[in-house]
């Protein structure tokens, strides 16, 4: 019965423990116990804890509830399977500019996609698949399509050696779906390259052929219930961290600094700011344009951002002198093209062969921005197998596009407070003075 | 009146004790026997709220005294528990 009575009282809260068990080990000893009074400590117990809350016991108990929440919310989202197949495409004659080649492989295939991938092809393969059966009863097949696009076909290049080869990718709600989307989309794949080789929509001779057929997957790829788990704990983490603190704060004044959190603050507030100031402006000048050709818009853009053009583009407007010095032109050039240019196709025309296209140029300075646009809106205008019209001449950027000042300096603040607290939370206690 | 918290107050109203002091009182005056997570539960909440007062002590059995705040709350309960007890032997008379 003692030993029952001593890990009974050790239910109570250590605080506790440490201003009264004593007094209630001396009760016992003169009262004596027995197994009623085991189940009135037991009870006492469980009744301190509930109502002794501390930053511990919040951090903890957050962290369980997102566990929880991120495990039962996992639970629920149903599996999708992904199917996989792999294709490849290449020159029936290997002799040849092999750049030319590459570029009439990318157009001929971006032709193929685009007819694979339309609302008619993927309506048949939706219809004669019988894929979302569920969907179908409620929603729109126009809103089916899309999902289907933006989630569940993906057609990605792995290798473009010795030709094209890009894998398909479908994702159903099990595996059977998954396996009979894919094999649908590469024979619409299939078709329509056979179409289009016919019909001689792109000029060239290519082979299409299926290196691995589609997959039947054998476990789900996702939801990744561990990768929700684990955010849901990290989530809870944070929250506790927080709440934690705000509660000791408000009852235990003594225990927390206010001075020190508000001096981490405001330290991470002008570290936020200093580092903001630091970052250099840049500034992005836009310019849309129009081709009335889309199927010649590829070697359009890789004429224009080819390295020569973008080199002597570069020696001509005297860019990234510092670069060019420390890393090469090749490199600079490299960059350029990767960070500093972007030119994205915005839609089609009524008309099946219209383009319009932006492109786009970033750099520290803001007229230089506009200049260099210019020219290079002039370099698409110039190209001769493709011709361009200007819808939007080069914008002058009034205000830079980065850094954004308030948001670094606000995660400053953030992150200052969240050190402040910690380290108020975890100090040294101050030695009493005599 | 069973309510842990008066009947520890009213046992320390008549001067201080320690824990199993405190038990035996009520048991005497009151016919409950307190167990000691209910007595030390009492004991907890009535000292945050500044009823009672611990004295010191060179053992573990430490004494307890009521405090002035904690006589007036007491009178008040017994007050408001005298009303009751009035109005309910009244109605209970035969008419």
């Amino acid at each position: 019965m003692r030993a029952l009575v001593r890990y009974a009282v050790f239910l109570y809260p250590a605080v506790w423990r440490a201003r009264y068990a004593a007094e209630m080990e001396a009760l016992l000893e003169d009262a004596g116990s027995n197994a009623g009074d085991v189940w009135d400590i037991v009870r006492g117990a469980l009744s301190m804890q509930m109502t002794t809350v501390g930053f511990w016991k919040i951090l903890t108990g957050c962290a369980l509830a997102g566990v929880l929440a991120a495990g039962i919310w996992s639970a629920t989202m149903p599996d999708r399977y992904i199917s996989t197949a792999v294709m490849r495409i290449r020159p029936v004659s290997p002799a040849g500019d092999r750049i030319e080649q590459m570029l009439a492989v990318q157009h001929h295939m971006t032709k193929v996609q685009q007819n694979a991938l339309s609302r008619k092809s993927l309506t048949s393969i939706i219809v004669a698949q019988n894929l979302y059966a569920n969907e179908r009863k409620t929603q729109p097949l126009e809103d089916i399509i899309e999902t289907m696009r933006q989630h569940d076909i993906r057609l990605q290049v792995v290798d473009a050696k010795g030709g094209t080869t890009f894998v398909v990718n479908f994702r159903g709600d099990n595996p059977a779906a998954a396996q009979s989307g894919a094999r649908a989309l590469v024979s619409a794949l299939v078709e329509e390259h056979v179409m289009v080789q016919r019909d001689g929509q792109t000029g060239g001779a290519e082979n299409l052929e299926v290196l691995d057929p589609a997959s039947l997957p054998s476990e789900s790829s996702d939801p990744d219930r561990l990768r929700m788990v684990r955010n849901g704990l990290l989530a809870g983490l944070g929250l506790g961290l927080v709440c934690g603190a705000l509660w000791t704060i408000v009852r235990r004044r003594a225990q927390w600094s206010a001075v020190r959190i508000a001096g981490f603050a405001a330290a991470g507030m002008a570290i936020g700011v200093t580092i903001a100031i630091l970052i250099p402006n840049e500034f992005i000048s836009t310019a849309v344009l129009r081709t009335v050709d889309a199927g010649k818009l590829q070697p359009t853009i890789a004429q224009v951002l080819s390295d020569e053009s973008l080199a002597a583009i570069v020696r001509q407007h005297h860019l990234f002198r510092k670069e060019v010095a420390r890393s090469g032109m090749d490199a600079v050039v490299k960059k350029m093209r990767n960070q500093n240019i972007r030119v994205q196709t915005v839609g089609l025309g009524t008309a099946s062969n219209l383009s319009v296209f932006t492109v786009s140029f970033r750099y520290p300075d803001r007229f230089t921005a506009q200049r260099v646009n210019g020219e290079l809106v002039m370099r698409f205008l110039g190209q001769p197998q493709n011709a361009t019209e200007i819808v939007d001449p080069p914008s002058d950027p009034l205000r830079p596009s980065s850094p954004n000042r308030m948001q670094i300096a606000a995660l400053g603040t953030i992150l200052g407070t969240i050190l402040g607290l910690v380290a108020s939370r975890f100090r040294r206690p101050k030695l009493a003075t005599a | 009146m069973s309510d842990p918290t008066l009947l520890v107050l009213a046992s320390l109203a008549e001067g201080e004790k320690h824990g199993y002091g405190m038990m035996e009182d009520i048991q005497r005056f009151a016919g409950i026997r307190l167990g000691p997570g209910t007595l030390y539960g009492a004991i907890t909440r009535l000292e945050e709220r500044g009823w009672i007062r611990p004295l010191e002590s060179d053992d573990r059995r430490r004494p307890y005294a009521i405090t002035g705040a904690g006589r007036q709350y007491l009178e008040e309960q017994l007050a408001t528990l005298d009303q009751v007890v009035k109005t309910a032997r009244q109605r209970l008379k035969p008419a």
